[in-house]
């Protein structure tokens, strides 16, 4: 948003009708040499110098242009930029996102299982905007993709790059949660905690679900579990990261709702289940509501002034008008 | 201009004109003059040196002497000036137009006061200026050269036709016309060709090397003095300055068109020439006719 | 009294090609009226020509220079803005150019840094942190964030290896810095930055103002010696260039405390036995004058002051060339 601080330089604009008179209108004016061009009454000499009659005029709209923005410099524009502040601390949050070649299972029509958790992690991103996010993804391995931060487009940019079955095959459960207890537990954040998506069975991996849950419970940290996937067989389609071919299949297993609803109750989180994308998207918004915190937000006016790009432009301007009309015209007065 | 200045112009003017006009000028003058006014004096008997073309043989036989005709001019001639005071006139390169005319106004003048005629003037911008009708006298031939000096117009355009056209009908004797002006101004052909029925008119056009071409420099804005109108002009441009001098041709094919057809003598004066010299150039060569 | 940017004096080159134009003005307008206006009022033209000449190009320069003084931006005394913060937010950046390898600060100034980035983590426990390095080019590894795990793992594997890219550029890292702050943040921010201030691409001072505008100061760390040292590589032998000399890098000691005095912060030398202790003093002392007050103090830039003299010039720049004297021009 434009402002100007000190609007009542702007009045040297009134005095812009005066000067454009006395330079272009007035007839007793000076700069011109008296000569004859025409009869009285009679024929007139009209040349033809099209040309120059246009640098002319554009020597003249730029002299008044660059006046114009001198004085829109001397009344500071300024650009204000209204800025939401939050004042009160916000969660630390990190998402344990399975990664195993099962969620590629395409039970969540449209989309797979892993393209539904994306969407529905994205969704809650974004609704938290004072909260500070990490991504933690796993397999047969766990790894952290981004440490807790409420830089959230450096989330969501990780998140969009994390691809099926990188961290090998098989559902290391208990790992994944202690290298999320491990980065949350040095934050100083009053509330954190964990929300696992997973389909799968721990089947890797030295430590034991259970445990991870009981180090998290003891710094403070709720696990919130959702089980994703439903039961049966279901065909499985992904392209593995290591060879480049695409795997084709038919799937039959699920996750450990009675594993899954044992971490939530030791940590003090909530499990869920999620068949459907829409039970899915759901889950998370439970969670939203569960581990929402009061927000507390002013609103901070930053300043920039644009001065000296007024006065620069103005500069250009008056030195353009100058050199066309003595350099390249060869104006005599 | 201040009083001082105007007398010491004045001066400066009959000191030049003065000398001009005993040495060549005033006999000039009067013999181009076609009018009327020749009348036969009386035949007296021939003296060694007369010119044999005018012995009149008819009273040489009757007095078996040889006699010769001598002739009288008409007494009663007048000079007639149309002065040009428009704003136009008071440009120019080489001196302004002004100084040549008020030379010339001084030379016509004086040659009439030295020959005893009649001079008056009429000055004209876009109205009737000024009027000083034919007198004789000295006293009276150094005030219209002071009044032309000195005068101060207050219109700026130049009509010429209404100048002349009133010149036309105050002039009731045939006499000598002479157009001091630059002809910059239209409308006129109509009101001359009345004037040179009867009166003997010389239209003098005071240009400048101007008039022909644009000097060779930067771009500049030109106003016209009479009307104001401004153009841009740019004197390095060739293009510019070919249609400059078109115009300008153009409009002095017309003017030597006027005069030619209604057989009015013509004499061009720029500012870059001496304007006595050509003025005495213009009579010899007219008197040769 | 300070200059905000001292580059647009560099504009005043520009009377140069105008004051050429100008005296070429003078010359042609001599020959040019000459022949318009004649001979008869030559001397009289002239002189006006000569005056009317003068004043005006006077004026249009006096313009231009005030103009560009306007456009520097002179300030003095200084206006609190309010602003009202708390908490501390903390960007790293890390030079790993080659020369960082150098041992003049034993072990080596990388391994010196490292050991001042973890005694940072630990000072400041309630803070946030970013983890930015820059060789050619510049990435933040870390966003903002508390953890201090992933810190100290990117602590640990910074070295030259990390990522290729030819040439330092300090200015590339300012920028990536800076822009690991995210805006809605209420805390005080601060970037620290270890550098042997051998910049070869960029220009770190601007990027080091434009931080500074919005209350960001740097505070540079100074890895190396003025003596210098030549660079080992991973081999033991050291960096050559052409000729086959040993190539010495040496501390650019004026560019690194420009950049610390330009943005407000402080410049420490990492040799110093009480580097650390003054960097957090630093950092401290920039973390109490601001949340004492909720305000900060910005330095007013006084451009009217400069910009009303030039449009009163160039007013009369006009009007000098537009009124007519001596009914000539």
């Amino acid at each position: 948003m434009w402002v100007f601080e000190s609007p009542g330089s702007l009045g040297w604009f009134l005095l812009f009708p005066v000067l454009i008179y006395l330079r272009h209108i007035r007839a007793g004016r000076g700069g011109q040499v008296t000569a004859p061009i025409q009869l009285w009454r009679g024929a007139s000499f009209r040349p033809r110098l099209w040309g120059t009659r246009t640098w002319y005029a554009v020597c003249v709209v730029a002299f008044w242009l660059g006046i114009a923005a001198l004085v829109v410099a001397a009344a500071a524009p300024t650009l204000v930029h209204r800025e939401r502040v939050f004042l009160s601390p916000g969660s630390d949050i990190i998402f344990v996102l399975d990664e195993s070649p099962t969620m590629a299972a395409q039970d969540f029509a449209p989309l797979n299982r892993f393209e539904t958790a994306r969407e529905v992690i994205r969704t809650f991103v974004r609704g938290r905007e004072n909260d500070a996010i990490g991504l933690v993804t796993f397999a047969r391995e766990a790894a952290l993709r981004v440490p807790p931060t409420v830089d959230h487009t450096t989330v969501l940019d990780a998140l969009e790059s994390v691809r099926i079955m990188e961290l090998g095959d098989g559902t290391a459960i208990g790992n994944a949660l202690a290298v999320a207890v491990l980065h949350l537990e040095s934050s100083p954040a009053p509330n954190r905690f964990i929300v696992l998506l997973t389909d799968g069975i721990n089947n890797a991996g030295e430590i034991l679900p259970q445990t991870a849950a009981r180090v998290a419970a003891q710094v403070g940290i709720r696990v919130y579990t959702v089980g994703v996937g439903t039961d049966g067989e279901v065909p499985i389609e992904f392209e593995d990261p290591a060879t480049g071919r695409m795997f084709r299949g038919v799937f039959d297993g699920g996750y450990d709702p009675d594993l899954l609803r044992e971490i939530a109750d030791i940590s003090g989180g909530t499990f869920f289940q999620a068949a459907t994308a829409g039970t899915l998207a759901a889950a998370l918004q439970s969670v939203d509501t569960l581990e929402s915190v009061e927000r507390r937000v002013r609103i901070e006016v930053r300043r920039r002034p644009l001065h000296r790009e007024a006065i620069l432009v103005g500069l250009s301007l008056l030195l353009f008008d100058f050199l066309v009309r003595k350099w390249l015209l060869k104006e005599v007065l | 201009m201040d009083r001082s200045r105007i007398l010491a112009s004045v001066k400066r003017i009959r000191l030049i004109s003065t000398e001009l006009v005993e040495n060549l000028l005033a006999g000039n003058y009067r013999s181009v003059f076609k009018g009327p006014g020749i009348e036969f004096d009386e035949a007296r008997e021939y003296v060694e040196g007369d010119d044999v073309r005018l012995i009149d043989w008819n009273v040489s036989s009757r007095m078996n002497e040889v006699y010769t005709k001598t002739f009288r001019e008409e007494r009663e001639l007048s000079l007639f000036l149309v002065v040009d005071l428009s704003g136009s006139l008071d440009a120019g390169t080489v001196r302004s137009r002004r100084d040549v005319q008020n030379l010339l106004i001084a030379l016509f003048t004086l040659a009439a006061v030295q020959n005893n005629d009649r001079v008056g003037a009429v000055f004209f911008t876009d109205r009737i200026e000024h009027w000083v009708p034919p007198l004789k006298g000295k006293k009276h031939a150094l005030r219209l050269i002071q009044d032309a000096v000195s005068f101060t117009p207050r219109g700026v355009g130049s009509d010429l036709g209404l100048a002349l056209r009133t010149a036309g009908e105050a002039l009731k004797r045939r006499g000598m016309v002479v157009v001091l002006s630059d002809f910059k101004t239209s409308n006129y052909s109509r009101d001359l060709s009345f004037l040179a029925h009867r009166q003997d008119v010389i239209a003098v056009r005071i240009s400048d090397p101007l008039d022909r071409d644009f000097p060779v420099g930067g771009m500049v804005r030109v106003r016209d003095p009479e009307t104001g109108r401004r153009v841009l002009a740019k004197g390095n441009s060739p293009a510019f300055r070919r249609q400059y001098r078109e115009f300008w041709e153009a409009q002095w094919r017309q003017w030597r068109r006027e005069c030619l057809r209604r057989k009015v003598g013509m004499l061009e004066i720029s500012t870059d020439d001496d304007p006595a010299a050509r003025l005495i150039q213009y009579f010899r060569r007219r008197r040769k006719r | 009294m300070t200059i905000q940017e001292p580059r647009v004096f560099w504009v005043l080159l520009v009377l140069v090609p105008v004051a050429l134009v100008q005296w070429r003005e003078l010359v042609r307008g001599r020959r040019d009226l000459k022949l318009l206006y004649g001979q008869w009022q030559h001397q009289e033209v002239m002189n006006l020509f000569l005056v009317k000449w003068f004043f005006s190009s006077l004026f249009f320069n006096i313009a231009l220079f005030f103009l560009v003084l306007a456009a520097a931006g002179f300030s003095w005394g200084q206006e609190p803005i309010e602003e009202d913060r708390r908490g501390l937010d903390i960007a790293i950046a890390a030079d790993i150019s080659r020369s960082m390898l150098a041992a003049d600060i034993a072990p080596s100034r990388l391994d010196r840094s490292r050991s001042v980035m973890r005694a940072l983590l630990q000072e400041f426990p309630g803070a946030r942190f970013s983890a930015t390095m820059f060789k050619g080019h510049a990435v933040t590894a870390i966003p903002l964030t508390a953890d201090t795990v992933a810190l100290d793992g990117f602590i640990d594997a910074l070295h030259p290896n990390m990522f290729s890219s030819t040439g330092t550029n300090i200015e590339a890292g300012i920028r990536a810095a800076y822009r690991s702050f995210y805006s809605g943040s209420s805390r005080h921010r601060v970037i620290v930055i270890f550098t042997d201030g051998e910049s070869l691409d960029g220009v770190p001072v601007r990027a080091a103002r434009e931080a500074a505008a919005s209350g960001v100061p740097i505070f540079v760390v100074a890895a190396g010696t003025e003596a210098g040292a030549p660079i080992i590589l991973a081999d033991g032998s050291q960096v050559r260039d052409e000729r086959n000399a040993v190539v010495v890098t040496r501390l650019d000691l004026d560019a690194v405390s420009q950049i610390a005095t330009v943005s407000g912060g402080g410049m420490i030398r990492l040799q110093d036995g009480d580097a650390f202790s003054r960097l957090v003093a630093g950092i401290r002392s920039h973390e109490a004058v601001m949340t004492s007050e909720g305000f900060r103090l910005v330095p007013v830039e006084r451009f009217r002051f400069f910009l009303f003299p030039a449009l009163f010039s160039l007013i009369c720049y006009s009007a000098i060339r537009v009124i007519r004297w001596k009914e000539l021009f």
